[in-house]
């Protein structure tokens, strides 16, 4: 289970509202890279860890992709306050206005809805992590082409942070696929599924 | 001496990071002496924190209200919220 603590992992605090990057940052809560797919897609993976330090990084990863996205959503809320309609009209927020109004709402930058096609749950833990750490490399590179349109420094702060993340959880990773691999036939790591086959 | 709100959200906030990069790091290098060490320094200053939080500016988990006049966990901010 999960407990909720009254505070976000880093603090959001975002002196001036831009609906425009708003539209922008919201693809890291729904869309194909977002926190809210690397949320389910390791938290979904879980079930099937065949080894114990591995299950705990899936848990524990998962659990911290929930904060973020919790910030990445802060972010979009706070950009999107005391809107006016001029702003809405001249910023291109009207295309999301007109379904959410300031509402918060998984979908990527484009508008498409979040899908759990975006995840994978293979039940193979080399298949599985190896999604994992393509994920948290596409996170990256998300992040990085925000920091390439946004010149906030409030929300860039935050977004720097969240890359970080990324790459922390690519080193986890890795060394989870390696604590996989030091444990199977290293003559044929494919023999059986350890997730699966006894 | 009271600390402030904004203070001991600091340490919170810095401490518990510690701890959450901590857990991460140890989960794959779980016989990691030293990391284990830092953990015990970051879990002080978050229990402390989080004890004194809880006694002056209320609680932030519904397992610790001390609450027996009103339920507090309702008032705003939620940290989400934009504070001047």
């Amino acid at each position: 289970m999960w407990t909720y603590e009254k505070r976000l992992q880093y603090p959001v605090k975002i002196a001036r509202p831009n609906p425009k990057l708003a539209k922008v940052i919201i693809s890291q809560f729904g869309g194909p890279d977002g926190e809210l797919a690397a949320a389910n897609r390791y938290l979904s993976q879980r079930y099937t860890s065949p080894y114990e330090e591995v299950t705990a990084t899936l848990n524990d990863i998962g659990t911290e992709e929930l904060n973020h996205m919790e910030i990445v959503s802060a972010i979009v809320h706070q950009l999107t306050r005391e809107m006016s309609m001029e702003e809405i009209k001249t910023s291109g927020f009207d295309a999301y206005f007109v379904d959410h109004t300031a509402g918060v709402y998984p979908a990527s930058a484009a508008g498409v809805p979040w899908t759990a096609a975006y995840i994978g749950v293979k039940g193979d833990i080399i298949t599985d992590l190896t999604e994992d750490l393509a994920a948290e490399q596409k996170a990256r590179t998300t992040y990085d082409n925000i920091l390439r349109l946004s010149d906030d420094p409030d929300v860039n702060d935050v977004i720097r942070f969240l890359r970080e993340r990324e790459v922390v959880h690519f080193q986890r990773f890795g060394e989870a696929l390696r604590l996989t691999t030091d444990r199977l036939n290293s003559k044929n790591y494919y023999a059986f599924n350890p997730s699966f086959d006894k | 001496m009271m600390d402030s709100k904004q203070k001991l959200m600091n340490h919170i906030t810095l401490a518990s990071f510690g701890i959450n990069d901590l857990n991460l790091f140890l989960n794959t290098h779980p016989h990691d002496k030293q990391a284990l060490e830092l953990y015990h320094q970051y879990k002080k200053i978050r229990t402390d924190a989080m004890i004194r939080h809880t006694e002056n500016y209320g609680p932030l988990t519904t397992y610790d209200s001390m609450d027996t006049a009103c339920w507090t966990w309702v008032e705003d901010p939620w940290p989400w919220q934009y504070q001047k």
